[in-house]
């Protein structure tokens, strides 16, 4: 049955294969179908995988099966042998009765041979029963494999049924869809031609227009051509006129060609008589130059004919005239010449002039020197005067110092000194005497007068200082004059207007306007800024354009904070709404109209208080939390002892105490 | 033109002397870095390259200047001429350098040119404005923005030109002075130092 059903399978599976490759083509068309074969086909494949692989266990077990068929016929076999070969001895032991008592133990052993054989071929059986148990097993494990191998096929073939049907539904649908596309093509076809019928109408209209353009344009035209066709009719209508006007026109015109003709020739004649006039006239006033001429003329032969006798000379041709004037040419000649040898002369001796002067000037220098000379051998004479006198006073005290110690001493030890001395004195003397006598010589005797020595000696000590003096102020002057400074009397500096130095401390003085004024401006500018307001306008006029733009940041700043302003605000009375509204309630349901006084204290005022006073307090006591209140004295809680002490104190119920309150007053409100 | 060959006149002195003047402030103005190096270019004259303004406004000024002293050197009514430095930040005065100028007045009456040759006179020039070239080595360095100003020491009683003005000596109160060579063309001798304000130490 398996075998058969596995033989059906296959049959199915390749059917299937086939199937399954077929619509492959077809599905790839339309709809989405290979999407879901592909899955299928790979289902299938891994169900024929499992199939032959259920196909291969199958085998096995039939291999297993035959085995053991084998087996079990090897065992019959042996059984039928062992059967023989107890039937052969049971007939040999009729025969062989008297073997067997030989043969007893022969059989015996043969028996216990086959005992043992038997046993052995029990173990063999036992064992090739386990291994048949275990094929049986594996035989229905096979089977159970093969069940779940059926059972997925059914599942499979269920699958492949769905698919099928949702194939064949997938081609009607295609074959519907097909059939509306068949539709709509010929729907296409129709629009088309219709459009086609359309576009070939539009054409024609087009045409149709084009030609009513044609017709208007060609009905302007004419109407245009009606306009001129009037205008010429009017104009023709002049015509007639016209025609007698120009026979009388052309007739005049005759007539003046006529008269040109005549006019010309008058004309010509005028001219002619014109230029015969105009010669006549030139005529007249070249014969009037002319006899002026004539006259100057005359007159001047005249003069000349009279200058024989005004010069006196012998002149009465123009040749004696010329004679004459070659004749004062050469005198005139001749006294140039003695000119020039004059002036030269003059320049010869102006020449010698001059040199004698720079010989007279050198002279002069020469004269001055010479005087400088002799000034300086005059001082120098006085100078050697004075020496002398000088000498002569020292030899007078050398004189006296001599007589002194002649008499003054009598030793003629000093004798040879003094003498000695003495000679060499009176050498002295005798030389300067000779120095003397040459100088005298030499020189004038001019004689200044003795002056006295004390007076001398102060004149050169004043000298000297007046010297170092000098030295002094020269030096300072010198370094005066080192370092730039002048004479006002003799000298002034100048210098140009326009030098580097002005001008650069002009530039300099600019730059620093132009600085402090730009630091101005960047001031003012940072005030506004800082003050946030707009950008100030730009400083044109001075060139210094201060436009900074905010910057993007503060901008974006700046409308962040008016945003968070306006929230704020928002949130302010939405705040104030609601807790107003939350404060009315609460006065309204409660009763009581609760107002924060100060810091934890709550006060609260009855919706039916006799007088506006009358209120409770109320102090919130423990740290942070309000829970805990606490009743302070008031005016009006004195008068409600009875309540406090009820509530409060034993009920300790704030609430039941305000409500009895609320009560009370109501009451009383009512009633009165 | 100065190239006489026979000597040197009045005017050729004149032209000389207004052209050292020239090269002189030129080179001042370079070696003190009163204006910066890269507007002076490179000339030579005496035989040596010297820096020469390229800066035109700087040019019209000391062409104005020493076309006017050559007039007055032809005159003979020019005593100094001094080369202010001063300090644009503090109008200090810095430094200043100082030629004498003597003019020999006998030029002016006799018109017979003095025996010099212009080489002698060359050399002299040349060794004048070597030293003042090498005198940086002992002048302060000028550290702060300066501004230069010439000045002319004339006759008192010349007549003032246009555009010229009467100024103050500008003289340096403690300063140190340096006398350098002088020259002489045998009519204006030209006596050259430098004044310089004493750096405190």
């Amino acid at each position: 049955m398996d075998i058969d059903d596995d033989t059906t399978v296959f049959a199915t599976l390749k059917s299937f294969k086939n199937f399954i490759s077929l619509p492959d083509a077809s599905l790839n068309q339309g709809e989405p179908a290979p999407a879901q074969s592909n899955p299928l086909q790979r289902q299938y494949r891994q169900r024929i995988e499992l199939l032959e692989a259920a196909e291969k266990v199958q085998s096995k077990t039939q291999q297993i099966h035959e085995d053991q068929e084998k087996r079990q016929m090897a065992m019959s076999h042996k059984r039928a042998r062992i059967e023989l070969e107890k039937v052969a001895s049971l007939r040999l032991s009729v025969r062989i009765s008297k073997r067997l008592e030989e043969r007893e133990v022969e059989s015996s052993k043969s028996l216990s041979e086959q005992v043992e054989a038997n046993r052995a071929l029990r173990r063999t059986q036992e064992t090739l029963n386990l291994r048949i148990m275990e094929r049986d097993a594996k035989l229905n494990a096979s089977y159970q494999t093969v069940s779940i191998l059926k059972d997925e096929i059914r599942e499979l073939k269920q699958q492949i049924q769905s698919k099928q049907n949702i194939i064949a539904n997938q081609t009607l649908a295609t074959q519907g869809l097909q059939e509306q596309m068949e539709l709509q093509q010929r729907k296409y076809q129709e629009v088309s031609q219709r459009c086609q019928d359309l576009q070939s109408a539009s054409s024609t209209c087009s045409d149709h227009e084009l030609k009513i353009k044609d017709l208007e344009r060609k009905l302007a035209l004419q109407e245009q051509d009606v306009v001129i066709v009037k205008n010429i009719k009017s104009e023709v209508a002049k015509v007639p006129e016209m025609e007698k006007a120009l026979r009388q026109l052309r007739e005049e015109n005759i007539y003046l060609r006529e008269t040109r003709e005549n006019v010309t020739l008058l004309k010509e004649e005028t001219e002619g008589l014109r230029r015969k006039v105009e010669r006549m006239e030139k005529l007249k006033e070249e014969m009037v130059t002319m006899e002026l001429e004539k006259e100057k003329i005359s007159q001047k032969l005249q003069a000349w004919e009279n200058l024989g006798q005004s010069t006196g000379l012998d002149i009465q041709k123009p040749e004696d005239l010329s004679r004459e004037v070659i004749k004062i040419q050469q005198r005139e000649i001749a006294l140039k010449q003695q000119n020039y040898t004059l002036t030269s002369g003059c320049r010869s001796v102006e020449r010698s002039k001059a040199d004698l002067q720079g010989e007279l000037l050198v002279q002069r220098s020469k004269a001055l020197e010479e005087q400088k000379k002799r000034e300086t051998q005059e001082s120098l004479v006085r100078r050697l005067q004075k020496r002398v006198l000088l000498l002569t006073k020292e030899r007078d005290g050398m004189r006296s110092i001599l007589e002194s110690y002649d008499s003054e001493l009598s030793t003629n030890d000093y004798t040879p000194q003094l003498t000695r001395r003495l000679r060499e004195a009176e050498d002295v003397l005798s030389k300067t005497q000779n120095h003397n006598a040459e100088m005298e010589v030499r020189g004038d005797t001019v004689c200044r007068s003795a002056v006295d020595k004390d007076r001398i000696e102060e004149l050169e000590a004043e000298r000297q200082r007046l010297e170092e003096q000098n030295n002094v102020l020269e030096l300072r002057l010198e370094r005066h004059d080192l370092e730039g400074d002048y004479d006002p009397v003799k000298t002034k500096v100048l210098h140009l207007g326009q030098n580097p130095t002005s001008m650069a401390k002009k530039q300099r003085l600019e730059e620093v306007e132009a600085l402090r004024e730009e630091v101005q401006c960047l001031r003012e500018h940072l005030r506004s800024l800082q003050t946030g307001g707009a950008v100030p306008a730009a400083v044109g006029d001075l060139g210094v354009t201060v436009n900074l733009p905010p910057s993007q940041e503060i901008l974006d700043l700046r409308k962040q904070i008016e945003s968070a302003e306006l929230k704020n605000q928002r949130l302010k009375e939405v705040f104030q709404k609601k807790i107003q509204e939350f404060r009315t309630v609460c006065y309204v349901l409660t009763g009581y109209q609760i107002d924060i006084t100060t810091q934890n204290q709550y006060r609260l005022t009855s919706l039916y208080a006799e007088h506006m006073d009358d209120s409770l307090l109320f102090k919130s006591t423990g740290p942070g939390s309000h829970g805990n209140m606490q009743l302070m004295e008031t005016d009006f809680s004195r008068t409600l002892g009875e309540m406090v002490d009820l509530h409060l104190h034993h009920q300790k119920s704030i609430p039941a105490f305000l409500s009895a309150v609320t009560l009370d007053l109501f009451s009383r409100q009512t009633t009165m | 033109m100065t190239s006489t060959l026979k000597g040197i006149t009045l005017k050729g002195s004149a032209e000389l002397v207004a052209e050292f003047f020239s090269f002189g402030i030129n080179s001042i103005l370079y070696q003190r870095g009163i204006y910066p190096p890269e507007t002076f270019s490179r000339v030579t004259q005496y035989d040596m390259s010297l820096q020469l303004t390229t800066d035109t406004k700087l040019k019209n000024y000391l062409a104005n200047v020493v076309s006017q002293l050559k007039e007055w050197l032809f005159d003979c009514t020019v005593q100094k001429l001094v080369l202010v430095i001063t300090c644009l930040e503090t109008n200090e005065v810095l430094e200043r350098w100082q030629f004498d100028i003597a003019c020999d007045k006998t030029a002016k009456e006799s018109s017979a040119p003095r025996d010099k040759s212009i080489k002698s006179i060359q050399e002299e020039i040349r060794s004048v404005i070597r030293q003042i070239t090498a005198s940086v080595t002992f002048l302060p360095l000028l550290e702060t923005a300066c501004s230069f100003d010439l000045l002319v020491y004339t006759d008192k009683d010349l007549e003032v030109p246009d555009k010229w003005e009467e100024s103050g000596p500008q003289i340096i109160d403690q300063s140190e002075v340096v006398r350098l060579r002088s020259f002489t063309t045998s009519i204006h001798k030209v006596n050259s130092m430098v004044a310089y304000k004493r750096s405190d130490f």
